[in-house]
């Protein structure tokens, strides 16, 4: 039965993610029991791997909202933030997601580009990271974060000398 | 997201195609698909979980909570097998008690030493052979002998009446304390022994409570 087979995935996945056995337990048997309950509606086109990945993506980044775990935007934000004065809802404010996505793209390679995705939209650790793109630096996914924030941080205010009306 | 960005339900097949494919060609400009495709591959294909601790038994617990959940017409392949099992050896161990004209109560009785060594006691053996059921300090601790295959030893505790009351999962010993409810609400246990996620031996269902068969 396609649930049996993913059901180890779907835990991985959410173990990883959440962080707790338990609470990966709880979430996994929910995703499934979902799954099972829609699968009427799964239209059987050899994407069900994605499909029940959607999901599980999806429950876990609830999860982590209702955790007021930063997550999405907010997180790539905050990881700009965090590390200058000033409060960080400034930040919110001044920058929509569309700005941030062509900032990101415009202004970080594409390892910084995925490192920050698994970290910031799919709330993966750093080690996790590290080990999975096989990133060689010596503190791993931590470093080439700090790059790209630096990166973004130095972009942000670029972009708001050049156009303070967007950003202000 | 942008007008060119594909159902995130299509990336999986997408990170497949050639390189020189537009459809491919757009997760080098896009981070979020690239993102995306990343982390469903890591869904997809997991790798070395040894970040994980005892996913194993994780996973066996979820196999059970999931058949407990999900209806009878859709179980997991291995529940229906299972629920018959469990019913026809509750069955067997009950017709077992009357045929043989045996109470527990004169069991427990005999046993001076207040140890149910069930694999090796003669009588005992026919109600818990596998299980290895001592007494502690007004517990009860259960041990499988031989957890050299297992990855987890699943106890599951059944009423006078047979009804399922809860199941626990554990690396092969099992200990009741004096306030556990199960010991004062379980008449009968069974264990199941799980290796790779699949159930690989089982016990006969054995009595824990004399005198409440």
């Amino acid at each position: 039965m396609l649930l049996s087979r993913y059901r180890k995935r779907v835990l991985i996945w959410c173990w990883r993610v959440i962080g707790d056995r338990e609470l990966a337990l709880d979430l996994s048997q929910e995703v499934l029991l979902n799954a099972y309950q829609c699968l009427e509606n799964y239209n059987h086109d050899g994407r069900f791997g994605a499909w029940l990945f959607t999901i599980a993506r999806n429950r876990c980044i609830s999860e982590l909202r209702r955790q007021r775990v930063p997550i999405d935007d907010e997180a790539v934000l905050e990881l700009v933030a965090d590390a200058r004065p000033g409060p960080d809802e400034e930040y919110e404010r001044q920058v929509t997601a569309q700005e941030l996505f062509r900032l990101i793209e415009e202004t970080l390679t594409h390892i910084e580009q995925d490192v920050l995705w698994l970290r910031c939209y799919e709330g993966l650790s750093v080690k996790l990271i590290t080990s999975r793109l096989g990133i060689q630096e010596g503190t791993g996914a931590r470093a080439v974060l700090q790059r790209a924030r630096r990166k973004l941080r130095w972009a942000l205010v670029k972009r708001k000398r050049l156009t303070p009306g967007v950003l202000e | 997201m942008t007008n060119q960005c594909p159902d995130p339900l299509e990336l999986a097949e997408i990170v497949r195609l050639p390189f020189d494919d537009p459809r491919r060609r757009h997760l080098d400009t896009c981070p979020r698909c690239r993102g995306l495709a990343k982390a469903m591959d890591l869904f997809l294909e997991p790798g070395d979980t040894s970040d994980l601790e005892n996913l194993t038994e994780a996973d066996s617990e979820l196999e059970i909570r999931l058949a407990s959940a999900l209806p009878p017409k859709y179980d997991l392949p291995s529940r229906s097998r299972r629920r018959r099992s469990v019913l026809g050896l509750g069955l067997a161990a009950v017709l077992a008690l009357f045929a043989v004209g045996l109470s527990i109560d004169e069991f427990l009785h005999s046993n001076d030493d207040a140890i149910l060594e069930t694999g090796h006691h003669q009588r005992g053996a026919q109600f818990a052979e596998g299980v290895k059921v001592s007494e502690t300090e007004g517990g009860m601790r259960l041990a499988w002998p031989d957890n050299s295959t297992a990855d987890a030893v699943v106890y599951i505790f059944f009423s006078h009446d047979m009804t399922e009351l809860d199941r626990r999962v554990t690396p092969g010993i099992l200990v009741l304390s004096v306030n556990d409810p199960l010991l004062s609400e379980a008449s009968f246990c069974q264990a199941l022994v799980v290796a790779q996620g699949d159930t690989v031996g089982r016990s006969e269902i054995f009595s824990l409570a004399p005198g409440r068969e």
